[in-house]
């Protein structure tokens, strides 16, 4: 949920600011905390009505994704080792904890060495869902006492045969609680969280093929990675990023049958490729693309685009993208938001950049077996192997 | 047996010299299920499973379904069982000798799952089976049982691989329960066994990993310990035995440490027939014995959570 007003964020002093590049940000439930992490390991929790810094967590390792409790009193954290840790949103003065226990991350669960891509409460307070690049989503049990660590799992969604990169929670009271997830594959599944069982599945590959039609080419099976997916507010639509379509994928979610159908292919502007992406209260699509400069200066220099897009109100809606002059705030909110740079093929060189160093974080290399033998050249045993 | 036949003789560790420690946070590079509905046991337990395709060639006088190539699989991730097809024409037994290791994911598990349906599942694991002593020890004692070993060394699992065949060979209708596995356990584990499934699950003498920054390697964490409760029953026995004083002491406070664990009594572990077997079963044992060394042995039982649920 984004805020439609403009805001400046005031930094009380040198030390909030974040010095590397910020991973992951959310919101929580009531949109009144607002969580920001990063490569400079440092976690920093938001007051939303006072744009304070209220708490830095200094993560021993960079931060992949973070999350909060669905009665937002517990802030999640996940770094790229698969470690989630969790924190009190609590502030002092606020009951007799100590600060010890209030500014202390406890673990809460792991994923065996895995970079934790994803990380969601459910919104009935049941569970944790965690994505991971070892293709599983772990569904765990939400503690009762968060301090004590998450030690029962709940099931695994098992399917995805590449990293999952995202994943999102539909939540609109149903009975058993739906996940819907993206993948490096090239699909959307839809999952039933508690019993951890795959729905349906939607292969995006189709829709984003070239031109020459040639689909079994390996430019399209790697540029087919699912980048984001977003829910709408009532759960029937599904919004869906592809690496290296212009614009984005919605697909309807049937809840009653748990279907996923493709609904519509909105290419938006040429280079125009969604990092990040979400729905706000009145069900218009807000789109981000682009990436962030490193800079040292304190402007931010961010060379990115933002787009909306709104539905019409059918039962099968289409999606048109909306004009400048129709958002509040309009054109003044698009200048500071985009940035100084408004260089398309710039903004688009950087996101291609950041998003093939993602990939290349997310897959595992393959080697050929020369070149594996190559590598273990300098290990003691295959020296000994030679000598022999 | 013909002289010169290879296979049917116990295979000799020379031949399967490999460095004693495999990094388990490494990429993998062999083939991993996409789930464990898409194993064929069949394939590792060919006494006890039908394969889908001997069930269907039951059913329909050799009638082959062409099969089509709708795998939604990166192909460099996992690999095909691509020979199952081909295989039935073969020689039935030397059909279950096909490698068993290379192919993982099945292309049809609701069909592997018609066939297999109500048959026994695993239920025992050794994780870090190393040469397979324990294995082929536990076998006998438990006839009726599936037990895997899982091991990640591949010349090791290749060795522990051929003396099964081997002794299936020597000992008709003997050891037909248990197999081997090459996988990372700690990464893959929930790719093979479901929830709740195992009775048993062994991790003798597991690399100590000295250093402090390798303290993550251990395979007995308190972060893995909810993979592991999570894939054993309610009841389920959890063995562990080392020489190592500060891996023992390491091991017994994860396990003290995780809710979902209880120690097993002393008592109890005396009537336990397994528990003898810990200290001797293995070749790692045994090498510690030699040189009169002290074992550290912790037995947990997998205890139901105290929150509505598992």
């Amino acid at each position: 949920m984004k805020g439609k007003c403009q805001v400046d964020v005031k930094y009380p002093s040198a030390q909030s600011r974040h010095e590397e590049a910020i991973r992951t940000i959310t919101f929580s439930g009531e949109g009144k905390l607002f969580v920001s992490a990063g490569d400079d390991k440092h976690v920093k929790l938001w007051d939303t009505e006072t744009w304070q810094c209220t708490k830095t967590v200094h993560a021993s390792k960079k931060v992949s994704a973070t999350a909060f409790s669905c009665d937002s009193k517990w802030l999640l954290y996940a770094d790229k080792f698969g470690v989630v840790y969790a924190m009190s949103t609590k502030l002092q003065g606020e009951g007799l904890a100590s600060s010890v226990v209030l500014d202390q991350p406890v673990n809460l669960l792991a994923h065996c060495c895995s970079i934790i891509t994803s990380l969601k409460c459910t919104a009935d307070g049941k569970f944790i869902v965690t994505a991971d690049r070892d293709f599983k989503i772990r569904v765990s049990v939400f503690p009762k006492d968060p301090l004590q660590g998450a030690h029962e799992i709940e099931g695994f969604c098992l399917g995805h045969t590449s990293f999952v990169s995202c994943i999102a929670c539909i939540d609109v009271g149903l009975k058993s609680q739906l996940l819907v997830s993206g993948g490096g594959d090239g699909t959307v599944r839809l999952w039933e969280i508690e019993t951890a069982t795959l729905l349906d599945t939607v292969d995006v590959r189709d829709e984003v093929g070239i031109a020459d039609g040639n689909f079994e080419s390996d430019a399209v099976i790697q540029a087919s990675a699912i980048t984001c997916v977003c829910v709408s507010c009532d759960g029937s639509l599904i919004a869906v990023g592809v690496e290296s379509l212009d614009g984005v994928l919605f697909l309807k979610c049937d809840l009653k049958s748990k279907r996923l159908m493709l609904l519509q292919k909105l290419v938006l502007a040429e280079h125009f490729c969604p990092t990040s992406m979400q729905f706000d209260k009145n069900g218009w699509l807000w789109l981000v693309a682009g990436a962030a400069q490193k800079t040292d200066s304190c402007k931010e220099n961010a060379v990115t685009w933002v787009k909306v897009v709104s539905s019409s109100l059918d039962d099968t809606p289409v999606f048109t993208p909306v004009e400048l002059e129709s958002i509040p705030g309009g054109s003044l909110l698009f200048e500071t938001l985009d940035g100084t740079d408004s260089d398309v093929n710039k903004a688009f060189a950087l996101a291609e950049a950041a998003t093939i160093a993602m990939k290349n974080e997310l897959s595992k290399r393959q080697y050929s077996n020369e070149h594996r033998e190559f590598r273990k050249r300098l290990r003691n045993d295959k020296k000994l192997q030679r000598k022999v | 047996m013909a002289p010169g036949e290879k296979k049917s003789q116990q295979p000799r560790k020379r031949f399967y010299r490999a460095r004693a420690h495999s990094n388990p946070l490494s990429d993998s590079h062999f083939p991993v299920p996409i789930s464990p509905a898409h194993i064929d046991w069949s394939l590792h337990f060919p006494a006890f499973f039908k394969s889908p395709l001997e069930a269907e060639s039951e059913k329909i006088d050799l009638m082959h379904k062409e099969s089509t190539s709708d795998l939604e699989v990166n192909d460099k991730e996992f690999s095909r069982d691509c020979c199952s097809e081909e295989c039935v024409s073969k020689d039935p037994s030397l059909n279950h000798e096909a490698d068993f290791m290379e192919n993982v994911s099945v292309k049809n598990p609701s069909e592997v799952a018609n066939v297999q349906r109500g048959q026994p599942k695993v239920s025992f694991a050794d994780i870090g089976c190393g040469f397979g002593g324990l294995l082929v020890k536990l076998s006998p004692m438990f006839p009726d049982t599936l037990m895997v070993g899982m091991e990640l060394r591949d010349k090791v699992s290749e060795y522990v691989k051929d003396r099964i065949m081997a002794l299936r060979k020597e000992n008709p209708g003997q050891y037909q329960n248990i197999s081997i596995i090459r996988t990372n356990a700690m990464k893959y584990l929930q790719n093979y066994f479901q929830k709740g499934q195992l009775q048993k699950m062994f991790f003798l003498f597991p690399d100590p990993h000295f250093k402090e920054r390798n303290h993550r390697r251990r395979v007995i964490s308190v972060a893995l310990l909810a993979e592991y409760a999570h894939v054993m029953a309610v009841g389920g026995i959890l063995y562990t035995i080392t020489d190592v004083q500060d891996l023992g002491e390491w091991m017994k406070a994860c396990l003290d440490a995780h809710p979902l664990f209880e120690e097993v009594s002393s008592q109890e572990q005396e009537l336990d027939p397994v528990v003898t077997l810990l200290k001797r079963a293995t070749e790692e044992g045994q090498k510690v014995e030699r040189n009169s060394g002290d074992t550290f042995q912790s037995v947990y039982r997998r205890v139901a959570s105290s929150s509505a649920g598992c």
